[in-house]
């Protein structure tokens, strides 16, 4: 079993679920889940997610002030943008504002694992820089 | 004259009149104005103090001297020579008095003096005038007379003129000096000036040649380039003729690979060349097996050298050092335009490379040795000449672009050696390349070959025929090069998409499932190395090669350091295009195993069938929904619908769905709804088969 914990922010029902199976699949056990902006920062509260999934279109607020407002509570969460939209203004949108990742649904294994990979990397390099 | 001297007699005699004195003061100044004009007329080759004869002559008149004479310093030895004197007989007195002077003090006394100084003669005999020949700078010789009468009788002003006459001769001296130094050293310029001006014209005309040698060069090369276009045009017009029967298609093919091979050949060159003469030419100098490169230059001279039934060998003259610092792929470009060269001009007989190490000079030793037709003494010396080499004769006759030698001598010189020939016309050559190894101590030194087992060299050349399988993502905006990439690649089981710039990769290679991307690195919106840092920053994983005009180092770097994993030059060179696809993409025989485990671990997870199971149930009713609000035109239903469609379906296992989903929702958002009644039907009708497959999935729960 992995340690980190996953927030999974999507207002799909079916993209979440999914998004479960797979990360369950790969070890991954300790994982909340919300439907919208507002649920997921009362999660927020208390619990340090490792990682959040974030859709982007969601109906209240979008992902983009779901992120904003995540940041705003730790500058450092890593946080991977979701879209069923693979438009470069969305990526470069994403990662501009921070995003450390960006999956275009659905959701497979391999882009999770990917994700998982680069979660694993970008702390190596993070604690690293920290150290020296 | 005469006159003159009536007047000193009876100035002598103090029974002058007014007239003639005023006549005699006239006389004297105008001899003390003359000195004046003399520098400026006296020829600048004449001895300066020449003009003391002409002055003692005028002088003796006037003063009425009994003798009188000049002396001067000698420049050798600073000592007073007497210079000029009258009469020529009464030499020996007269030099008697002036050492007597000497001896008395007097002459000494008389040089710190600016007027005249009258002494009594050695025996009595004489008053004698002594006054320093000076300017105010400089001492230049001593005045001394004699007159046959009593110091006393010597009026002082007489003295007076004799003082501005001779203070008048010493500056007409220096002045002379001076305009004959100035006049010297204008000569000397003048001879500086018209020797740079032969230099310039020297160098101008070298200039001309020189820039006459390029332009000759460039007329050579853009005929050189000419050439093999109008044939690889030719002949592909040739090719869109219906009726061409297949040996002439081949003929026609063939030609426009040779051509175009050859034409690569010709601009890498010139490129290289260019390179050379700007000095941007890039050497890295790294620690190389000796044995690798000569490994990799026989595996490709080897091959021609059988084509002409020549033999080839490298004999080893050991010890030889196991590894060398030196640039390999520029010591590899060196030994094989050497020996392709000895390949090229020779008919029969053999072609061989020794390998020796010069220990004492850290220098490796290869002599490309062949039985070839050999050079003529004039030809060796041209040889290695960047622009007079490419001559066109030679280039139709033996191909090549004949800058090759050029190149390789440049390149050996940046390597720390250089290129020497020896060469019998009709016999062969033997053409030498050195290169510096760097320091090897002797344990580094091999007494016999070594085992390479490096898997480089013995991995063996991937074969076209390989089928390798997988889906390939293409961005390249030159639609010939999709097309060429297309066809290289329509006898394997590899797919392929192409886009034609780096945003749409990025939105590809994101939404849907790729292998491997290939990529250009400039295109329009946006190029292969900021498509390829976006798509790492997201985490994106597979594979991209960057396809590159720039095979340098540099620009692997920067490929590299942008996230791509390898690279390809263009033009493509097709076994090598394979051999690096083989290196991410699957064979197609083992493939299936691969890929079909990991599929099989998730659909063999219970929770992912009972979710896939789920969405089949619920995919009738969304299509029902789908067709409401399509009925209704409720088209911000409908986006959403095809939206959610599109997101979950591909998880699922059916991306047809979703692509279907995906363009319907496209067509909407383009507010481009004309022809979406197709799309729906089709959506319908793989839903419909989903629904169906259900059916299999219960039988399997």
């Amino acid at each position: 079993m992995k340690h980190q914990s996953i927030l999974i922010i999507d207002d799909d029902s079916s993209s979440r679920e999914l998004l479960i199976t797979i990360l369950r699949n790969l070890e991954y056990s300790v994982i909340k889940t919300a439907h919208d902006g507002s649920v997921a920062m009362r999660i927020y509260g208390n619990f340090n997610p490792s990682i959040v999934f974030l859709d982007i279109e969601m109906p209240e607020q979008d992902g983009f002030q779901v992120l904003s407002q995540l940041q705003k509570k730790n500058p450092d969460q890593y946080i991977v943008m979701v879209s069923a939209h693979s438009t470069m203004d969305n990526v470069k949108k994403a990662l501009d504002m921070g995003a450390k990742g960006f999956i275009v649904k659905p959701y497979t294994t391999g882009k999770v694992k990917d994700i998982m990979e680069k979660y694993v990397r970008d702390m190596g390099i993070a604690h690293k820089s920290k150290a020296s | 004259m005469n006159k003159i001297e009536q007047i000193n007699i009876d100035h002598d005699s103090h029974t002058h009149n007014s007239d003639d004195m005023r006549q005699w003061f006239v006389d004297a100044l105008e001899i003390g104005a003359s000195l004046a004009d003399i520098q400026t007329t006296a020829k600048q080759e004449l001895d300066p103090y020449s003009i003391l004869s002409e002055i003692r002559s005028r002088l003796q008149p006037l003063f009425n001297f009994k003798m009188l004479g000049f002396l001067i310093v000698d420049e050798q030895d600073q000592d007073f020579k007497l210079y000029d004197y009258s009469p020529a007989s009464d030499e020996s007195y007269i030099q008697k008095e002036i050492n007597y002077q000497i001896e008395q003090g007097t002459f000494a006394w008389t040089l710190t003096q600016t007027r005249a100084v009258v002494a009594r003669a050695h025996d009595h005999r004489y008053s004698v005038i002594l006054h320093a020949l000076a300017t105010r700078s400089r001492i230049r010789g001593m005045f001394i007379g004699f007159l046959d009468r009593p110091a006393a009788d010597i009026k002082d002003s007489l003295l007076r003129v004799l003082s501005m006459i001779l203070f008048n001769a010493a500056n007409a001296i220096e002045n002379h000096e001076l305009y004959k130094y100035v006049n010297e050293q204008n000569r000397d310029l003048e001879v500086i000036v018209a020797q740079r001006t032969a230099e310039l014209v020297d160098a101008r005309s070298e200039a001309e040649g020189a820039n006459k040698a390029k332009s000759q060069f460039l007329a050579n090369m853009s005929h050189e380039i000419r050439t093999p276009l109008t044939s690889i045009i030719g002949f592909s017009e040739t090719l869109r003729e219906d009726d061409l029967t297949q040996h002439n298609r081949k003929i026609a093919v063939d030609t426009i690979i040779r051509t175009g091979q050859h034409l690569l050949e010709i601009i890498n060159d010139i490129l290289d060349l260019s390179k050379i003469e700007s000095q941007k030419i890039q050497i890295e100098i790294v620690s190389t097996s000796l044995f690798e490169i000569l490994n990799r230059t026989q595996s490709v001279v080897e091959m021609q050298a059988r084509n002409k039934g020549l033999s080839f060998n490298v004999e080893y003259q050991y010890p030889l050092p196991d590894k060398i610092s030196t640039d390999p792929t520029r010591l590899v470009q060196i030994l094989l335009n050497l020996c392709s060269n000895a390949v090229k001009f020779t008919k029969e007989g053999h072609v061989k490379v020794i390998v020796d190490y010069m220990a004492e000079l850290n220098e490796m030793r290869f002599s490309v040795i062949d039985t070839g037709i050999g050079l003529e003494q004039e030809q060796q010396g041209r040889l290695f000449q960047s622009f007079t080499q490419a001559d066109s004769s030679t280039t139709r006759k033996y191909g090549g672009t004949g800058l090759g030698l050029y190149i390789s001598k440049q390149l050996a010189n940046e390597l720390g050696g250089t290129i020497t020939v020896e060469s019998n016309p009709g016999k062969g050559s033997r053409f030498t390349a050195t290169v510096a190894t760097g320091p090897i101590q002797t344990n580094q030194l091999l007494y016999e070959y070594p085992d390479i087992a490096d898997t480089e060299l013995s991995a063996p050349e991937l074969k076209t025929t390989v089928t390798l399988t997988g889906h390939i993502l293409l961005a390249e905006d030159d639609p010939d090069i999709q097309q060429l990439i297309a066809f290289y690649l329509r006898k394997t089981d590899i797919s392929i998409t192409a886009v034609n710039n780096g945003r749409a990769a990025v939105e590809h290679a994101l939404a849907d499932d790729y292998d491997l991307i290939l990529t250009d690195l400039q295109m329009p919106e946006m190029g292969g190395l900021e498509a390829t840092e976006w798509l790492r920053k997201t985490g994106y994983s597979k594979p991209i090669i960057a396809l590159t005009a720039n095979t340098r180092n540099e620009d692997r770097d920067r490929c590299l350091a942008a996230g791509c994993v390898d690279f390809l030059a263009k033009p493509i060179d097709r076994s090598h295009f394979f051999s690096v696809l083989a290196r991410y993409l699957e064979k197609s025989e083992s493939s299936s195993d691969t890929t079909d485990n990991n599929i099989n671990s998730l659909e063999q997870d219970p929770a992912y069938c009972a979710l896939v199971n789920q969405f089949i149930r619920q995919l009738p009713e969304i299509l029902d929904q789908v067709s409401e609000a399509h009925q209704q035109n409720n088209w911000d239903k409908l986006r959403s619908l095809s939206h959610k469609l599109k997101g979950s379906s591909g998880g699922f296992g059916f991306p047809e769905l979703g692509r279907s989903a995906g363009q319907i929702e496209a067509r909407i958002l383009n507010k481009d709804t004309s022809d979406i009644l197709p799309l729906l039907k089709e959506l319908k009708s793989q839903g419909a088969n989903i629904t169906g497959a259900k059916v299999d999935l219960s039988a399997v729960e």
